[in-house]
This record gives C-alpha cells, sequence and structure tokens, in this order.
C-alpha cells in the first residue's frame, strides 16, 4: 500500500533542499490524506464528514444495484433467452453463419491493422495489479454488501428501498470467491514487488488474448439463467448455440495476428497499411450489401451486353467515361486538346447524340443545355491558350451537363453514373498532369463506376432470406448500420460545408452558415420524422427508398452539420503560412486545400471527430422512437411483450437496466480508447 | 501543371487578365451561378413535393392551425385546446418549461459534481467520477425510458391516500409542495421586476462609490438587501402596481382604436431605418482621415443585400400582406380561429393588474382527491408533476449536469495557480479569492461550453415525445398523424428550434461578450 500522497506537501525550504526520503505510507496515511485531509481542525472535521456522507451515498447505491441485480424476482433469463433477437433480430437461424461470418471479418481486419500500425501498447504490472486489486474489492464488496444491512433503514429515501431477500447464494458466492482471489493474486504481488512492479509491463495484446481466453473459458463452462422448462435448440439460448462460433472467432482472430506478423516480414508495412485501408472501406459495405443480404442474382440479366444492362452501362461508362478524363488530366498537348473541345461542342450542338443513346425520346431540357455546353466549349477552345485552363473549363461545363441530367428522365443508375461522373470530370484536371496521376485519376473512374454499378445492382436484387420483418436489418446489427454509415456518409458533405463556411465568398458563406445552424438547431428526432415521413415528398415520382436508406439520409444530414463545425474548428487552427506555401508552390487554391490544407485540419480536430462517432452511436438509439426495430425498440418493447413460448411480461425495467449496461460498455470502451489515441497523438500540446 | 506567369506588356507593367481569368469575375460568376442553381433545385424540390402532395389527395395547407384537435394533451396551460395553434403553443411552452427548470437544475448539480471531482478526498472524487462516466456514456433516451419504468414502478395512487401530506411518489405522478399563485401575484412580480431593476441600480451606485472613495461599501449587501426589501415589503404594497393597469388599458386602447395604417407605415420606417443605420454605420468604419477606404467587392455585396432588405421591408409592411399581418399583430382580425393579437393581450393584463389586495401567492401541501373512482392529485394545492415530466425532467437534467461538470471541472483546472497565490499575495480571504479572481476567470472559460450544453438539453428535451410528453414535437406528431400535414408541422417544428437555439445563443454570446478578456 504505497499510494503517493497527492496534496500539496507544504515543506520548508531546508526540507527541499535535503535528499528526499520516500514519502511515508501505508493505510492509515493514505487514509489521513485522502478522507481526512484538511489544515485545520475544522477543515478535518468537514472533511470527515464529507467522506461519511459521500460513503454513505456510494454504499447505498451499491446496495441498491446488487439488490436489483440479484433480487429474485429478476428474470434475466430474459435477457439470455433473447439475445439473438436483440442482436440480430429476425435473422434467419440457417443463415446466422453470415453474421459469424461479419464478426469474423471484422476480427481479422483488427488484428492485421494491429500489425500493420504496430499498435503494441505496454501495460505496467503495477496499473494492472492495482486495477485487479480494486476491482476484487469492489466484486467482494458488491456481493457482501447484499443483505449484510438494509441501507433503506439508514437513508429513508423510497428509491433505494426495492429490496427483498436474494436467493442467488449459490453465483454470489462465486463471484465473492473470484474477487477475493483477484484481490489476494493482486496484493500479494504487490506486497512483494513493490515499487518494483512499475518497471515491469506486459503488452496490452497478451492481456486481450487472456481476456479472450477467459470469454471462452465462461462460455464453454458457466450455464446462464434460463427460463422454465426445457429449450428447443432452434430457439436455444445464446449460450448453446454461440459458444463453437465464438470459440472459432477468437483463434481466427489470433492466427490472423500471427499471419500478420508474418506477412509484414515480406511485404512493405506501408504497402500493407494501404491495402487494409481499402480493405476497410470496403468491408462494411460488402458485409451488410453481400454477406448479410444474401442477394439473388441474375446473373444472365446483369452480363448481357446492351445499353440498359449493368454490364453494358459499365463498359461504356468506364470506357468514354475514362477517356474524357484521361484527356482532362493530360498536362500538355494543346492543340489537340483544342481540336477535341471544338468538335466535342460542335457535336454537343449539333444533336445531343451521346444522350440520345440514352433516351427514345428527347427530354425537353436536354437540347437547350447541350447547345450551351457545346458553346462554351468552342469558346474556350478557341478563345483560351492554356492547356489547364482549357481542361478546367471543359471539365465544369461536363459536371454542369451531368448534374443537370438529374432532371432529365432516365434510369436511376445512369443518373448517379453521371453524377459520379460530375465530381470526378470536375478533379481530373486538378489531380492529373504527371502520367502516374492520370492512371490513378483513370483507375478511381473505373473503380467508381464499378462500385456505383455493384451497389445499384446488389440494391436491386431482392435477398433470398427468410425473416418474418420488413428487413433483415434489426437490433444491434442496425444500430452499428446506422452509427457507421451516418458517419461515413456525412463526412464528405460536412467537408464541403466546413470548407463553403470559411470560404471567402459570402453567398456560398452565407449558404453553408444557414444549412448548418439550421439542421442543429433542430433536434435529431425531428430530422427521423423528416426521414421517415417527409423525405419521399420531395423525390420526383417513382423514386422510393426503404425507411432505413431514409433514416440514414437524415442521420447522414444531421451529422454533416456536426462534421463540418468540426473540420472548421480544424481550418481555422491552420496557420496562414501554410496557405501561401501552397501558392509559392505553385500549386492552385484546390490543389492546396486538398492536399495541403484539409490533411493537416483533419488531423487536428480527428479527437473531436472521434467524439461526434460516440455521440452518434449513443443517437441511434433515437430510432426506437419512430418505429425500427434497433436493439432499444426489443428490449424495451418486444422482449417485454412476449407472452410465448415464455411469459416476459412485467420485465421491461431490468431490460431497460441491462441495455443502459449493454451501450454503456461500448461507448466506455470506445471514448477511453480515444483517449488513449489522442494522448498517442499528441494533440492539444504542440 | 505549373500556370504560367502572366505575360508582360513593353512597359514592363503586368498585362491586365482577360475577364474569364479576373478572380473577381470568376469568383462571382460562380456564386451566382450557383445561388441560381441551389434557388433552382429547392424550387424543384418544392414543387415536387406540391405535386406529390396534390396525388396524395392532402394539398399543402396551414388550416390545420385553425381547427380543432379533438384530441386532450397529456398536460399544460390548456389540456383541451381549441385549436391546433392553442395545441402547439401548450406544446411550445410544455417544452420551455422543462427548459428553464432543467438549466437551472442541471448547473447547481452539474457545478457540485464538477467541485467535487476536483476534492482532494479520495471518495468525493470517486462517486463524482463514477456519476459521470455513468451518466454520459448511456444514451439520454435509455435514462428517460428508465425514469418511466422506476416511476411506473411506485406504488399506486389509491383512495386511502386521500388527505394532504408532504409529497407523494406514486405511480400517478410527483406532487411536492409548492407556492400556489393567488389573485394579485401579476402585481406581486411586476413589483419584483421593479424591484431587481432597483436593486441593481443601488448595486452600481454602491460600487462606483467604492470605486471613486475606495472605501468598502458593501455592495452586494446593499443590493440583496434591496431586493429582499421588495421581496418583502411587496408582499403588502403590490395592489399599489395596480396603476399599471391604466397603462395596459391604454395599450389596448391604441391596438385597438388607431387606424392599421399608421402601424404599417411605422413599421416600414424602422425598417427603413435599420438598414439606413447598417449602411451608415458600415460606411463610417471605413473612414479614414483620408477619406473613404476602398470598398471590396464584399463590402459593395454586404451594402446591396442591406439597401435591397430594407427595401423589401418597406415594401412588404406597406402593401397587402402587410396590412392583413400587422392587423393581425394588433388583434383586429383573427388568426387561425383565435384571437392572438396584442389587443387582447393587453386587455388580459389589464384586467390582472387591479390593484386587488391579498396575498400574492400560498404555500400548500399537495393533496390527493377522489373525484370520480380514481385517486388523483388535486390541482388546486402542491404541484404534481405527471410521470413524463417527471422522467423527461430527471433524464435531461441528470444527464446534462454529466456533461456540465466536466465543463465545470476543466474551467476550475484552467485558471492558473499563480492566479491563487497572486491573490494570497495581495492579502485577499479565500471567499474573495475564489469570488473575485478565480470564479470569474473560470466562469470566462467555462460559458461557451456550457452555452452549448444548455442548446443539447433544449433539444434533448423532444425526447419527451418517447414519454409522450406533450411537448411541441408530440403535439405536432398528434397534429400530421391526424391531418397529414407533416410539412407544414415540420417547418413549425423548424422555426421553434432554431427561435429558441437564438435565444439561448443569444444570451450566452451576451454574457460572453460581457464577460470576455479585454485585451490591451
Amino acid at each position: 500500500m504505497t499510494d503517493q500522497p497527492q496534496g500539496i506537501v507544504h515543506g520548508v525550504i531546508e526540507e527541499l533542499e535535503k535528499a528526499p526520503d520516500p514519502p511515508p505510507s501505508g493505510p492509515w496515511i493514505w487514509v489521513q490524506e485522502n478522507l481526512l485531509g484538511g489544515d485545520t481542525r475544522l477543515t478535518k472535521f468537514f472533511n470527515g464528514l464529507l467522506t461519511v456522507v459521500f460513503a454513505l451515498i456510494a454504499v447505498n447505491i451499491l446496495q441498491f444495484l446488487t439488490s436489483y441485480i440479484f433480487n429474485p424476482e429478476r428474470r434475466w433469463s430474459a435477457v439470455t433467452f433473447n439475445m439473438k433477437l436483440m442482436m440480430v433480430q429476425a435473422f434467419p437461424q440457417a443463415d446466422l453463419f453470415r453474421i459469424w461470418l461479419s464478426i469474423g471479418i471484422f476480427f481479422v481486419l483488427v488484428a492485421l491493422s494491429l500489425v500493420a500500425w504496430g499498435l503494441r501498447g505496454q501495460m505496467s504490472l503495477w496499473t494492472l495489479s492495482r486495477g485487479l486489486r480494486n476491482a476484487g474489492v469492489f466484486l467482494m464488496l458488491m456481493t457482501v454488501m447484499h443483505g449484510a444491512f438494509e441501507a433503506s433503514k439508514i437513508l429513508p429515501i423510497p428509491l433505494f428501498s426495492i429490496d427483498s431477500p436474494a436467493d442467488w447464494s449459490g453465483t454470489r458466492l462465486l463471484i465473492f470467491v473470484i474477487g477475493l482471489a483477484m484481490f489476494a493474486g493482486a496484493f500479494m504481488y504487490l506486497r512483494r514487488e513493490g515499487i518494483a512492479a512499475k518497471d515491469k509491463s506486459i503488452p496490452f495484446l497478451s492481456l486481450i488474448a487472456v481476456g479472450m481466453g477467459l470469454v471462452t473459458l465462461v462460455i464453454w463452462t458457466i450455464d446462464l439463467p434460463i427460463p422454465d422448462g426445457q429449450f428447443d435448440e432452434t430457439l436455444g439460448p445464446i449460450a448453446t448455440s454461440t459458444t463453437g462460433p465464438w470459440t472459432i472467432l477468437f483463434a481466427v482472430a489470433i492466427a490472423a495476428y500471427f499471419f500478420g506478423r508474418w506477412l509484414i516480414g515480406i511485404v512493405e508495412p506501408a504497402r500493407l497499411r494501404r491495402w487494409l485501408v481499402i480493405l476497410w472501406l470496403f468491408s462494411y459495405p460488402v458485409i451488410i450489401m453481400v454477406i448479410q443480404r444474401k442477394p439473388i442474382l441474375e446473373w444472365g440479366d446483369i452480363l448481357a451486353i446492351s445499353k440498359d444492362s449493368p454490364l453494358g452501362l459499365f463498359l461504356l461508362f468506364s470506357v468514354i467515361g475514362g477517356a474524357v478524363i484521361w484527356w482532362l488530366a493530360l498536362p500538355d498537348s494543346l492543340p489537340v486538346g483544342r481540336g477535341i473541345a471544338v468538335a466535342i461542342g460542335a457535336l454537343l450542338i449539333l444533336a445531343g447524340w451521346p444522350l440520345e443513346f440514352f433516351f427514345d425520346e428527347m427530354p425537353a431540357l436536354v437540347g437547350p443545355i447541350a447547345t450551351l455546353a457545346g458553346v462554351a466549349l468552342i469558346a474556350g477552345g478557341l478563345m483560351i491558350h492554356d492547356r489547364v485552363e482549357i481542361a478546367r473549363i471543359i471539365g465544369s461545363v461536363l459536371a454542369i451537363v451531368a448534374l443537370l441530367v438529374w432532371f432529365v428522365p432516365m434510369p436511376f443508375l445512369v443518373r448517379g453514373l453521371f453524377i459520379t461522373f460530375a465530381f470526378v470530370a470536375v478533379a481530373a484536371p486538378s489531380f492529373g498532369g504527371t502520367a502516374q496521376t492520370r492512371n490513378n485519376m483513370v483507375a478511381v473512374w473505373v473503380a467508381i463506376v464499378f462500385l456505383v454499378v455493384a451497389t445499384f445492382v446488389l440494391g436491386e436484387a431482392e435477398t433470398a432470406l427468410e425473416f418474418q420483418s420488413t428487413t433483415f436489418l434489426g437490433g444491434f446489427n442496425l444500430s452499428i448500420l446506422l452509427a457507421i454509415s451516418g458517419v461515413a456518409l456525412s463526412f464528405p458533405l460536412g467537408v464541403v460545408l466546413a470548407l463553403a463556411r470559411t470560404s471567402s465568398m459570402p453567398i456560398f458563406r452565407l449558404l453553408a452558415t444557414a444549412y448548418i445552424e439550421i439542421v442543429r438547431s433542430v433536434p435529431l428526432i425531428t430530422w427521423l420524422f423528416f426521414g421517415s415521413v417527409m423525405i419521399s415528398l420531395f423525390l420526383p415520382g417513382g423514386i422510393s427508398f426503404d425507411e432505413i436508406v431514409r433514416v440514414v439520409a437524415a442521420v447522414s444530414i444531421f451529422n454533416a452539420a456536426y462534421v463540418a463545425e468540426n473540420i472548421r474548428g480544424g481550418l481555422q487552427s491552420i496557420n496562414k503560412g501554410q496557405y501561401e506555401a501552397g501558392s509559392a508552390m505553385g500549386l492552385s487554391t484546390v490543389q492546396s486545400t486538398a492536399l495541403i490544407i484539409m490533411p493537416q485540419a483533419i488531423r487536428a480536430v480527428l479527437p473531436a471527430l472521434v467524439g461526434s462517432v460516440i455521440v452518434s452511436f449513443k443517437d441511434t438509439s433515437l430510432v426506437a422512437i419512430i418505429g425500427l426495430a434497433d436493439v432499444l425498440l426489443i428490449a424495451k418493447s418486444f422482449v417485454p411483450g412476449q407472452t410465448n413460448p415464455h411469459n416476459f411480461l412485467g420485465t421491461q425495467p431490468q431490460m431497460l437496466f441491462f441495455i443502459a449496461i449493454f451501450y454503456w460498455m461500448f461507448t466506455f470502451t470506445f471514448s477511453r480508447m480515444a483517449l488513449r489515441y489522442e494522448k498517442s497523438l499528441g494533440l492539444g500540446e504542440r | 501543371m505549373v500556370t504560367p506567369l502572366e505575360p508582360r506588356t513593353d512597359s514592363g507593367e503586368q498585362a491586365k487578365p482577360p475577364f474569364w481569368r479576373n478572380v473577381t469575375v470568376l469568383k462571382w460568376g460562380a456564386q451566382i451561378g450557383f445561388l441560381v442553381f441551389f434557388v433552382w433545385l429547392f424550387y424543384i424540390l418544392i414543387s415536387e413535393a406540391a405535386s406529390n402532395l396534390k396525388q396524395t389527395g392532402i394539398p399543402f395547407s396551414w388550416d390545420f392551425l385553425g381547427d380543432p384537435l379533438g384530441v386532450k394533451l397529456g398536460e399544460g396551460f390548456n389540456t383541451d385546446p381549441e385549436s391546433g395553434l392553442e395545441a402547439l403553443a401548450v406544446g411550445m411552452v410544455n417544452m420551455v418549461r422543462i427548459t428553464i427548470s432543467g438549466i437551472v437544475a442541471a448547473t447547481i448539480l452539474g457545478t457540485i459534481i464538477g467541485i467535487a471531482r476536483l476534492s482532494s478526498n479520495w471518495i468525493v472524487s470517486k462517486v463524482a467520477n463514477a456519476y459521470i462516466e455513468f451518466f454520459r456514456n448511456i444514451p439520454l433516451l435509455v435514462q428517460i425510458y428508465f425514469w418511466q419504468a422506476l416511476v411506473f414502478g411506485l406504488g399506486e395512487l389509491t383512495a386511502d391516500d386521500t388527505g394532504s401530506g408532504m409529497y407523494f411518489a406514486t405511480s400517478k405522478g410527483v406532487a411536492i409542495p409548492w407556492l400556489n399563485p393567488r389573485a394579485g401575484r401579476w402585481q406581486y412580480i411586476a413589483l419584483l421586476l421593479l424591484g431587481g431593476w432597483v436593486a441593481r441600480r443601488v448595486y452600481k451606485w454602491r460600487i462606483k462609490i467604492l470605486e471613486e472613495k475606495g472605501m468598502e461599501t458593501h455592495a452586494m449587501a446593499w443590493g440583496l438587501g434591496t431586493f429582499a426589501t421588495f421581496m418583502f415589503g411587496g408582499w403588502l404594497i403590490h395592489p399599489i402596481m395596480g396603476v399599471l393597469g391604466y397603462l395596459w388599458s391604454a395599450l389596448a386602447w391604441i391596438s385597438g382604436n388607431v387606424p392599421v395604417f399608421f402601424f404599417q407605415v411605422a413599421l416600414a420606417a424602422v425598417a427603413a431605418w435599420l438598414a439606413y443605420r447598417f449602411i451608415k454605420n458600415f460606411l463610417d468604419e471605413r473612414r479614414t482621415p483620408a477619406g473613404l477606404a476602398k470598398l471590396t467587392d464584399d463590402d459593395y455585396f454586404r451594402l446591396i443585400v442591406a439597401g435591397l432588405l430594407g427595401l423589401a421591408g418597406v415594401a412588404f409592411f406597406l402593401l397587402g400582406p402587410g396590412n392583413s399581418v400587422v392587423s393581425q399583430m394588433l388583434g383586429r382580425s383573427k388568426t387561425f380561429a383565435m384571437n392572438w393579437g396584442l389587443e387582447p393581450i393587453f386587455e388580459f393584463l389589464a384586467t390582472k393588474f387591479d390593484f386587488s389586495t391579498g396575498v400574492p401567492m400560498e404555500w400548500s401541501r399537495p393533496e390527493v382527491v377522489v373525484p370520480t373512482r380514481f385517486a388523483q392529485y388535486s390541482a388546486e394545492v402542491g404541484k404534481a408533476f405527471t410521470p413524463a415530466f417527471v422522467a423527461v425532467w430527471i433524464g435531461v437534467t441528470l444527464y446534462t449536469a454529466a456533461f456540465i461538470g466536466e465543463i465545470v471541472r476543466a474551467g476550475i483546472m484552467a485558471v492558473h495557480r499563480g492566479q491563487n497565490e497572486a491573490a494570497n499575495a495581495l492579502g485577499l480571504k479565500r471567499g474573495q479569492m475564489l469570488r473575485l479572481v478565480v470564479l470569474p476567470q473560470a466562469f470566462r472559460i467555462v460559458l461557451p461550453p456550457l452555452g452549448s450544453q444548455y442548446l443539447n438539453l433544449a433539444k434533448n428535451t423532444s425526447l419527451g415525445i418517447a414519454v409522450a410528453y406533450a411537448d411541441i414535437v408530440q403535439v405536432g406528431q398528434t397534429i400530421y398523424n391526424q391531418g397529414g400535414q407533416a410539412l407544414a408541422v415540420f417547418i413549425i417544428w423548424m422555426g421553434f428550434y432554431s427561435g429558441v437555439s437564438l435565444l439561448l445563443s443569444g444570451v450566452v454570446n451576451y454574457y460572453n461578450r460581457k464577460m470576455q478578456l479585454v485585451e490591451r
């Protein structure tokens, strides 16, 4: 027991000049310093009083918790029996391996990332054993507390009087013994090693591995509370059907870690990291759209070569679009460029031929737009003598044409491809240049076309899963989907808004500010109502999305404003010299923003962004109000409403208790990890 | 990719760039182009929505504001509103009620938690830390559901409880002793407002003497004493505030009888004057001794927008729509089946300031009555809170207090230790040191994040819909479930919450500016 005194040590100067004695220690001194401290008798008395009052509060709360948890009236079987329902809702039992596969992909990616980014933190045995010691004391207290005395008689607060004798003596005894073992082991170790334990440490990862091993041990040995009667294996509680998968997953994770260790020996770490980032980006869409959704794909229709088939569109857009983008990204060859610009302009004016290809009858809007664009192209091609300028103007005109196509009736997929083309066309002149970057641009474009087409095909496809619900997503699975896609989709919009808000152009600034302030001033729940009830109103006839997609859109609209504010903070923290250095190197505004300013701004506000991820995870619970079956709604309404095969009526408070702890575990772990990460970045100290 | 430098003319001066490379032209071209595109997009979306609504058979309209609601509300100043607008007003008041009481409670609790977190007492700091980590990591909605379940889990209110008690906590809600208003409260409140103003003047006067003569003047005691005098003396002399009744009557007469055109002209004049003031101040700021500094294109943009807004205001108030808006504001014509104008408000106030005597408020204990078969809390005495109110109030208060606790802790820790030592060296007592040195500096750091927590609290009250608390979101949802006017209700939500946010952040910014460090 050698705690450092935390108070200010008042001492005279002579004492300071002496060689420092080790501070006196021992339990009694610790109590004096930390519980009864003070300079005068009055403050000491006051501190003692505070200690007593707060100890009573703490004891009462612990007593409330234990008497609540260990009360025989609690039916914790409602939790264990419905674990599958809460995690994945109606996901068919026969296809559950898809869920396990998703978790497995996540584990493998985590393990590989741990290797690739070299995150091998160390934990000192001192901290570890102190934590174990305190946790042991806490566990023992919790079990002993219950029934030791009736706290409600000391503090007659109605809240704390929910009590009845416990009948869980076996479980309590077990927990007590575990607590005692933890305490005794840690205490003996600290006693033996003393201060020396501070210098010894073990890798953090091995702790995680041990933790996973313990969980495996627990799920193989301990019987979870089950409702009265026997189980049907297919309806069985989580424990009977998950022991195998969890064990395999843990083994796979550990194997993946060592595979990563081997891999990093033969592959360059930077290369591995780049591939891992790509894998992370792709993993989630693939998990949701392919692995979990089990789409029925009509390969014959998809692979048909025609102007309407996905493959046909893919080839068409990647070849023609790729050629245009390759040309836009050329550094010079001025005369050729001018010639092509004039030619494209003439084509547009003459017939709008490329558009005719997609429509059976020519929409009214297309003619004038094509003519205007053509005039602009010819003017640009003939008047401007700078290759890059021409490329920029052509790119912008193409982008505007592509955006306007949104309002022309045509298949949704073609529309989406035009929109993405607009953005890539605008970006091409700024980010092309060398042969390498030009090829990259084209590769990126082909990848984007593939993604858009694949997303569309997968989104269109019916799912082969059989479930009794409107969607295969539900429970905690849905909460994760909402949290991840809400953040991921809001990020690009947030970046654009932040740039617009800090721009020097008043109209952009005004619009962005209006968006951010209005969106932020209205609560999320009204945006969720907007998503579930109103978004369909604003879409052209015939287009409708699933409710989950609409809710994701609403969440993204909402999050984007917060992301924008965070990034604005980062942008404002960038030194003006960075902008000047960018222009001194001859970069354009777009180039210096994308290559110099943005990376620094985002790095500066990463902790705030992580914080907003935590907030948005907590906020996913709000979809319970609009009736989406997330984990909260299931726990709060579905489970307490069950009467068959087991009666769980009246279990609502305890389900809420469980769900509170469930959310707490995730957010607390996540915020602690974020804190560690923030410290390791060393932000705020620069 | 390096843009070639501008060609130079023979004289050595840089050539003027052609218009398509002129930054100003490009900048404004892009902006105006985008604005046109944006407006067009907006127009398309709106017209799409209008045609979609027409197809569903429920065209967009505001008629629901005047139609009777047909449903009773859970709670509020009028649980059986006559019109949709009144129902929304009830919801707004309920929202404001929970927001203000929640802000007060969360600030007090959060400050205690934040200070406790810094305590040198081990157990105090650990308990505060556990509180913060527990409450801020659980979604608020879960907490609100939990409190609701807890309230419903309390004992039932039965006929056996009939009679009064200090408090009741049952599944029907919580009832506590309360100061119940009686006749004459309006006069008393007016007197208290007056007392507050006078106390402030007295405080400033004592401070001025302190600054001039350098003697201890006990300004705080003087100010509080003045207010206390008004508070206790007012109990007896509040009827004198009845003179305000004449003022209200006069205002009611003015809003009822002066021609509407007069008000229109006055408001138009205000709009014009505001625009003029803005332009004049703007130009004055840029007036250097040598004359007006060169205005940038942004400056011109601001001036033009200000002028256009002023013109639009003048045109609006002088033309037809202005006439109907102003006459509705005055209470000449009905707005959605109800008379919401100034005249009825002033008349209402005039009836309340009638020299009535008697105590303005009365302390009373809650009472359980059994009017029909079921026992309930009496509405006359004590104060009863519905389970929904209790759940939402406890939920938002405890949740926000955790965040405020962290903010307060950070604020206090950010005050440099040298400040304490300096205060000690000046010979200030501990209380003076806290009051005059540490707290003002901590307050300055705490205020901006505190303001954003208040905004969060105000927005989080909307979760009351989950437990059917009759705030504006729940009332709005009831309305659109009945009439299908979801879009109109959403516009009202947006307007109301934007207004509340603006007001709150306005108050916080005002204090923030007042507390701001004056840079040398």
